[in-house]
């Protein structure tokens, strides 16, 4: 767990002051609000593998309907697929088996279903549908300030995306996308998908 | 006149030392125990001096029973063992019994009543004479030991999960199939053995408004919140055979025309189950009590006060919080009951909500649930409004803008709906 966030990393089990959840929600939501850093990225899946309650303290607001820290997965699934979409799959998949609360399952499923009807479809037999990866940062701006919690535009949705079809041109054994360069290596999700 | 109880022959020689009604190849339904985690049945509910456990049936059925006696070697042999007793008896069975030379704990032996349970609803005490079979009726027998049971007896066999819904565990908590064969005791349909169990709620001492989120640690801290409540409803149906859905409606939190925000957290005044004012911390509201919305240009009053309330919150563009309720649907009707805040059963007008949480629900859909329910159950919607030139922006968790009588809010505003949820289940 990341020092960068002293909040969640006391709630988690770390040294320290025992935070209440307003705390945890007011460290987290600048985290989820927003394009994820690295370090923000690997915070979520931290989240998402932690074993065991949350420490909290016992006078402040909780959540109602998720335990604490069902509700912290919850929001960092949430975070996760917003932000790299299906990039964690497997990840979020694996919670949703192992997780005892029906709760839980139910938002991971609607995370899947809703990341999964985003992923563009290829148009045509030669040609793919790429996103513009200059589009989707610069539509992850805020939508207006708040005075303490940033509130970020909703996820873009596919109507809202560029999408740039473009052909494929084959070469020997190769499969080649016109007018973009080779990346040197594919994100996880392509190799959930793959075959 | 019972053979055990009348004065006579000297007692056997051995005594019923353990009784056990849920062993593999009873009858009895599956009990569980919060404070240990296990199962009741795990072992005899019935140890002479040391453990007296309930057990349970459904209504009407015969139990089998796994006995041990406890005497020495040198009693060891074949007996025609039986016993008398309330609210059945057990059919006598030639058994040979071997004493361990340490324990002194014979081999267990399988019985079966003679005669069922009564075919009701309730909690029953019931009364064993063991004895040994030396001559026929109606020769006197030596008595071997009473054992003495609660039995539950339950409407129908544990409710099961229909498609789409969550599945059910096969075993319920000891203390809900116990409170609830007291409520519903009599009762003969699922409407009214519902309605018995949520006017028996109160009874319980259980609160709302305790840190605890499953139905085991509601159990052990005395109360819950709304999702172990939700859970907990849920399963004192299941334990007399009715089934009834859970929902989470959860804030849906939008964006709506001229940048105010519908809606960012539900409210309630009301303390809950047992509960005089909420638990949670007082904060500073800003009610508006009028009609809504608030005209373009026109500041209303609005009243400021500090005091706890509870805040279910949501998440702009995320699912976050909200209430959990259960519905049951029964010959065609919906009911809902909130056992968090003692609401029901309220007829709703419209299919149980389905569990989908991809989709908003609201406007018209919402209609039947809003009049029925929420406009009472639910005080106030937190939202960020334009008041005049002000605007009242609610931060999560943190900062209340202003809250808006739930009743006042109509079902549509500026052509979009006044009032959308994400349901789950």
């Amino acid at each position: 767990m990341s020092l960068a966030f002293p909040i969640l990393n006391r709630a988690m089990g770390g040294i320290g002051p025992t935070p209440s959840w307003g705390e945890v929600i007011g460290e987290l939501w600048p985290i989820i609000s927003a394009p994820l850093s690295s370090v923000g990225e690997r915070l979520l899946l931290d989240v998402i593998h932690h074993n065991g309650g949350l420490r909290l303290t016992d006078t402040d607001e909780l959540p109602h309907s998720l335990s604490p820290d069902e509700m912290l997965k919850s929001l960092a699934v949430q975070g996760l697929a917003r932000w790299t979409r299906l990039t964690y799959l497997t990840e979020l998949r694996r919670l949703e088996l192992t997780t005892a609360s029906s709760a839980l399952q139910d938002v991971i499923r609607a995370v899947i279903q809703t990341a999964m009807a985003a992923r563009p479809e290829a148009v045509e037999a030669d040609a793919i549908s790429e996103e513009e990866s200059e589009v989707e940062e610069a539509d992850d701006g805020l939508m207006w300030s708040v005075t303490t919690l940033p509130i970020p535009k909703p996820a873009p949705k596919l109507a809202n995306r560029r999408l740039v079809t473009r052909p494929i041109e084959r070469f020997g054994n190769l499969t080649l996308i016109s007018g973009k360069r080779a990346r040197r290596s594919r994100r996880k999700e392509e190799f959930e998908f793959a075959g | 006149m019972s053979p055990a109880t009348s004065p006579g022959p000297p007692p056997a020689p051995f005594q019923v030392e353990r009784v056990h009604f849920d062993f593999p190849g009873g009858r009895a339904i599956h009990l569980g125990d919060p404070a240990s985690n296990q199962l009741v049945g795990a072992g005899p509910e019935w140890v002479r001096g040391t453990r007296n456990e309930l057990a349970a049936y459904v209504r009407g059925n015969r139990p089998n029973l796994r006995v041990v006696f406890r005497g020495k070697p040198a009693a060891n042999g074949k007996y025609t063992i039986g016993a008398d007793g309330t609210p059945f008896q057990v059919e006598e069975r030639d058994v040979s019994l071997a004493f361990d030379p340490i324990t002194e704990l014979s081999g267990s032996e399988v019985f079966e009543a003679r005669g069922n349970l009564p075919d009701v609803i309730g909690v029953h005490p019931a009364k064993l004479d063991w004895y040994v079979r030396e001559h026929p009726p109606p020769a006197h027998c030596p008595p071997a030991g009473t054992s003495t049971h609660r039995l539950a007896t339950s409407w129908r066999a544990l409710a099961t999960a229909p498609a789409g819904e969550a599945a059910l565990p096969n075993w319920v908590y000891k203390s809900l199939m116990e409170w609830t064969c007291q409520w519903a005791a009599g009762q003969n349909n699922e409407r009214a053995i519902c309605d018995a169990i949520f006017n028996g709620l109160p009874s319980s001492g259980l609160q709302y408004g305790v840190r605890a989120h499953t139905i085991r640690d509601l159990l052990l801290n005395q109360g819950g919140m709304c999702q172990a409540w939700y859970e907990t409803f849920q399963q004192m149906a299941q334990c007399q055979g009715v089934f009834v859905y859970r929902r989470r409606f959860l804030v849906d939190w939008r964006v709506v025309a001229g940048g105010d925000e519908h809606w960012c957290a539900i409210v309630v005044r009301n303390g809950g189950l047992n509960q005089t004012s909420p638990t949670h911390p007082a904060t500073t509201f800003h009610d508006h009590n009028g009609e809504f919305p608030i005209p373009a240009g026109t500041t209303v009053p609005l009243t400021t006060i500090t005091e706890p309330r509870y805040r279910f919150w949501g998440l702009p563009g995320y699912l976050n919080d909200g209430h959990c309720i259960n519905f049951l649907d029964h010959e065609g009707k919906v009911y809902l009951y909130d056992a968090c805040f003692i609401i029901g059963p309220v007829v709703i007008n419209s299919p149980i909500p389905a569990n989908n949480l991809a989709v908003p629900q609201g406007g018209a859909a919402l209609a039947p649930f809003k009049t029925a329910y929420l406009d009472d159950a639910i005080d106030y919607m937190l939202g960020t409004v334009r008041n005049g030139a002000a605007i009242l922006r609610s931060v999560p968790t943190s900062q209340n803008g202003m809250t808006v009588r739930t009743a006042n809010i109509p079902q549509t505003i500026a052509g979009a709906d006044g009032l959308t949820f994400r349901w789950g289940g």
